[in-house]
């Protein structure tokens, strides 16, 4: 994990904005270690929800309905849980049948220990002896709208998703599955896509992605077969 | 001429001692190639013998190997003592300026387990050879680079430990010299020509006159000549000969076993944050390598995450173009301070390496290239 | 002075995405209010929702509300555009929480996805049809595209000249286009350039 700059420098440098428009979604998480949805937080995610069109799921360290409420007012479409689920799972019941389960994603994140996954949550500083299997059906039982299964070991070392761990899911999936963690480029993209349990794959690997580097990523994408929208086809007036 | 760019990663034929390929690939990714295809036993045989003959020849420590508490050495010392059953005995050679991520890296990595010995060369002589290497050369950590190599084969020596690893040979690595490719060891003539591009002595002389009394202090800059070494038959050796380099592996590794930590923020001049990170005059380093050749660390790193898959040359572009040749702000007081120079003074000297065919200077007095990434030009 | 346009608040829906939206599409002033005069005073109205058809038709009533908008739409013809919940609450009624009317403005009826076949609720990205007939809202997109859905229930309506479709285990009514009554199932300000294009055709739509 590296910090790369405040909020502008990514308007700024890398434009981030315009390199917005070849996604389908965001997530933004808070990584801060002592205490999370600041208001400068917050403040960041109404700036990026007022500059980008496209639903923006927010979490870390979301903990309570009035966390979620904040987060929605500041331009949120979804919540993205993860210690939560462990510690009260009743509240994330709750979550869901307060603002529908299609506003709550479920996150099962997980570290690589010696080839075999260890579930982790509160940004990996937390160990569970959950097996993959059960957290994943964990927390497809609470009702979450969707699940992001992210490898933590993977991220940022661009090696490709570790797409072995969809082998350990034996149950029938009923939740769009969302994976991440290892992108470094389309290929990895592409070659998560192809995979039939995968719905949708995401990346924290913002340098990997700057300049033309995910609007030529996308064409690829499109142009090897995968069912995503080819959003630049549309001309649409700014005034 | 022309000035061109590997077709494979973004190596520039100004780098010195490069060579391409007919279809313009650069040695550093051709050696990538061969490095994944060729067969290494023949090389692990070799290091198997090496190394016993090391052990028989010692009676407690049987290899040194210089460290800094970063991710190359400590990969090494690692291999070394848990995979090959040696015992290194860890050397660094204090850094000017050092940092607190880089001094942290390195208790860490003692703590992980290893007999280390640091070495500290007279800190106003490693100034005045710094001073002399960035006024003279544009070298600004000359001093130190040369002690890593003299003191630390010096020390070797004088314990009588046969054998020193060093972690890669940048020649072969990175785009360079290949001189050394099928050279399991090498000498210190070769280190003095192609590592300190034959100024070492020189710039040792002109020093030496400002240090009467000193003499005995320059002994950490005195490498034992090659007749000696091969006498008390000591070899010098790049772990990377042996073994499939893999910068990247080497991080994964040194932060599992070793306690590696990151810079929390980005580095200067490169998209990366887990590389040299013990002491503040590398970005320096850098900027001046981008004035003189055109290319930066950002264009080093994204070499290396080019050949290893983890980005294309497309999206390596984009970085190189954001980050490579900042202009080392982050810790310009220091610079200032070390070196005694005034932030005019100091911008004279970095100007006299600017390469002007590939730089032009602004309005604002900021070195600007004349180039685009990636496009072939002529000068 | 052109008029505003005014989304209208009546404490649900993600409006800061909706007005960060618009303000990309057109120059009009963008006001939310729940104000009569303001609400009739506007060029277009857009009726954002999230969350409950029952929780949302009692606000709207408590804000007198309804007579507002059935007298903006049905008296002064000004343009509304219905957004998710928002098209919703145009029709005639949801079983959402048990049978509640809504603004009668449109002749459709809203009920539960069936979820024998799929998962409800329908979230992600989905086609839209035209059946065939050319739709002011998808003036200038190509054909069937991709907008974004997050709903639990669904409108079915008669009279396929009007209305866009989507299939998700069925086909329901995902774009409505009637008079001056628009409506969208899905979320244009969540739909990237499809979306934005969505809004401008709705902004500067010729009645």
């Amino acid at each position: 994990m590296q910090k790369i700059g405040k909020l502008d420098w990514l308007k700024n440098n890398i434009n981030f904005f315009e390199i917005a428009k070849s996604l389908d979604e965001l997530i933004i998480v808070d990584l801060s270690t002592n205490k999370t949805m600041t208001s400068d937080f917050l403040a960041c995610v109404k700036d990026i929800a007022e500059n980008v069109y496209i639903p923006i799921t927010v979490g870390g360290g979301i903990q309570s309905k009035e966390c979620c409420i904040e987060a929605f007012h500041n331009g949120a479409d979804k919540i993205l849980i993860n210690s939560m689920q462990y510690a009260h799972p009743n509240e994330v019941e709750t979550l869901i049948s307060t603002f529908g389960a299609q506003a709550i994603m479920g996150c099962v994140e997980y570290n690589i220990v010696e080839t075999k996954p260890v579930i982790t949550h509160s940004k990996g500083t937390h160990v569970t002896d959950l097996s993959f299997n059960n957290a994943v059906e964990h927390c497809i039982e609470l009702g979450v709208g969707e699940l992001l299964i992210n490898c933590i070991s993977k991220d940022g070392t661009g090696f490709g998703y570790d797409t072995d761990i969809l082998k350990e899911i034996t149950s029938e999936l009923s939740s769009p599955i969302i994976i991440m963690g290892g992108a470094g480029h389309w290929k990895h993209l592409n070659d998560g896509l192809k995979l039939d349990a995968v719905n949708a794959v995401a990346t924290g690997n913002l340098l990997n992605f700057i300049g033309n580097s995910l609007i030529d990523g996308r064409k690829y994408l499109l142009k090897d077969g995968r069912n995503l929208v080819d959003w630049h086809q549309v001309q649409w007036k700014t005034k | 001429m022309n000035v061109f760019w590997c077709k494979s990663c973004l190596n520039m034929s100004t780098r010195p001692r490069i060579e391409f390929s007919a279809d313009g690939v650069c040695n550093a990714c051709q050696w990538a190639t061969q490095k994944r295809d060729m067969d290494w036993s023949t090389r692990k045989v070799e290091l198997a013998s090496l190394l016993t003959w090391a052990k028989e020849k010692s009676h407690s420590y049987d290899c040194v190997v210089p460290v800094s508490g970063g991710k190359d050495g400590s990969y090494v010392a690692h291999q070394l003592k848990h995979k090959y059953n040696m015992n290194p005995l860890c050397v660094t050679v204090r850094p000017p300026l050092s940092l607190k991520v880089g001094e942290s890296n390195l208790n860490n990595f003692i703590d992980s387990g290893y007999t280390h010995v640091q070495l500290s060369p007279a800190s106003d002589i490693m100034q005045r050879l710094n001073q002399v290497g960035f006024i003279e050369g544009g070298y600004p950590y000359h001093g130190w680079m040369m002690a890593m190599k003299a003191a630390v084969i010096r020390f070797a020596f004088k314990m009588k430990i046969p054998l020193i690893f060093y972690g890669e040979d940048g020649e072969i690595e990175y785009g360079g010299s290949t001189e050394t490719k099928n050279n399991a060891t090498y000498s210190v003539e070769y280190a003095k020509r192609i590592y300190f591009q034959g100024s070492f002595d020189s710039i040792l002389s002109i020093v030496k006159k400002e240090f009467v009394n000193r003499l005995a202090d320059f002994e950490m800059w005195e490498f034992p000549s090659d007749n000696e070494l091969k006498l008390r038959d000591i070899k010098i050796a790049h772990w990377s000969y042996f073994e499939p380099w893999d910068p990247y592996r080497n991080y994964i590794v040194a932060k599992d076993r070793c306690g590696l930590a990151e810079n929390d923020t980005t580095n200067e001049g490169t998209f990366t944050n887990f590389a040299q990170n013990d002491q503040a005059l590398a970005a320096l380093h850098y900027y001046l390598m981008y004035l003189k050749y055109g290319f930066g660390r950002a264009t080093q790193d994204a070499g290396i995450e080019i050949r290893r898959g983890a980005m294309t040359r497309e999206q390596a572009i984009n970085l190189v173009e954001l980050f490579d040749g900042q202009y080392p702000t982050e810790h310009i007081e220091s610079y200032l301070n070390y070196f005694g120079l005034s932030k005019e003074e100091f911008d004279t000297v970095i100007s006299t390496f600017a390469n002007r065919e590939l730089f032009i200077k602004n309005n604002e007095g900021s070195w600007q290239p004349k180039f685009r990434i990636g496009e072939t030009f002529d000068i | 002075m052109t008029k505003p346009v005014v989304i209208v608040d009546y404490g649900m829906g993600n409006i800061s995405s909706l007005t960060a939206a618009l303000k990309t599409v057109t120059d009009a002033v963008v006001e939310i209010s729940a104000d009569a005069d303001r609400i009739h005073a506007s060029q277009r109205i857009i009726l954002p929702g999230v969350g409950n058809f029952k929780q949302a038709m009692t606000n709207l009533s408590q804000l007198g509300l309804v007579k507002t908008l059935q007298t903006a739409v049905c008296e002064r013809d000004i343009p509304i555009l219905g957004i998710c919940l928002g098209m919703q609450l145009l029709g005639k009624s949801s079983t959402e929480s048990g049978y509640t009317p809504g603004l009668d403005l449109y002749s459709g009826t809203v009920k539960k996805l069936k979820s024998n076949l799929v998962k409800v609720p329908h979230v992600g990205f989905n086609q839209v049809s035209d059946n065939g007939t050319k739709k002011k809202l998808l003036n200038g997109l190509k054909r069937n595209p991709d907008f974004y859905f997050t709903h639990s229930y669904r409108m079915t309506s008669h009279g396929s000249d009007s209305i866009g479709s989507t299939f998700y285990g069925e086909n329901f009514t995902s774009l409505i286009e009637h008079d001056n009554i628009y409506g969208t199932q899905f979320h244009p300000e969540l739909s990237q350039s499809n979306g934005l294009r969505l809004l401008h055709n709705f902004m500067t739509l010729t009645c």
